[in-house]
């Protein structure tokens, strides 16, 4: 009991997140979700924070991505991108397009969304795209076990025609 | 840099959006933190 407590910490507020944050044991932070931002302090040591968010980066950086791209017309997607010291600016580490087309619409955009973001963590694909040749520190990338993944595009082969 | 041994490293997941902490446990990640976010107070950034 004591361990699962341990591993598992509800965050309610910022204040909690940093204190989450100056206390976790880890080597490899996976952000997801996540509405606070990491301190700089944190970043550009040794351990490596990855954040997934819901936009085909650098396009839409921020928050309300999805809403962003209905009202712009802009592609969507998912980036799986290393944190730096901005919002969204990291090194990309694998990027899966969702392409704007007039049948998307809030909640089927939703959908395409996460299925893109799980995509982008759990693609078994080569390492071998040019997303993962960009990344400067491509060496303690390909390190990590299924990672880091490659580039796709879900509108080439839309889930929903297969 | 040094290369980590991926077999060693210890991951943390923070977040709202499981799925993918789902796949970190379906890739036999060794997973030390989880932090899970109630809601989106955008506003606290």
């Amino acid at each position: 009991m004591i361990g699962l407590r341990r591993l598992y910490t509800q965050l309610r507020t910022k204040d909690d997140f940093l204190s989450w944050i100056a206390t976790a044991e880890f080597d490899v932070l996976v952000s997801n979700g996540c509405p606070y931002k990491v301190p700089a302090k944190y970043l550009g040591g040794q351990r490596l924070f990855i954040n997934i968010h819901p936009s085909y980066l650098p396009d839409l950086r921020g928050p309300h991505p999805l809403m962003g791209s209905l009202l712009t017309g802009q592609d969507s997607g998912a980036t799986c991108h290393a944190m730096d010291a901005s919002i969204n600016t990291g090194d990309i580490i694998a990027q899966v397009k969702i392409p704007h087309t007039s049948e998307l619409d809030a909640p089927f955009l939703q959908q395409l969304s996460m299925m893109a973001e799980r995509e982008c963590s759990s693609s078994r694909s080569s390492a071998s795209s040019s997303v993962s040749g960009r990344n400067p520190r491509k060496k303690i990338w390909s390190a990590i076990k299924n990672w880091p993944r490659t580039s796709s595009s879900i509108g080439a082969s839309p889930p929903w025609a297969s | 840099m040094p290369t980590p041994d991926s077999s060693t490293l210890k991951f943390a997941f923070c977040g709202s959006r499981f799925s993918i902490l789902d796949e970190m446990l379906k890739a036999e990640l060794k997973i030390t933190d989880i932090a899970a976010v109630a809601e989106s107070p955008l506003k606290q950034r």
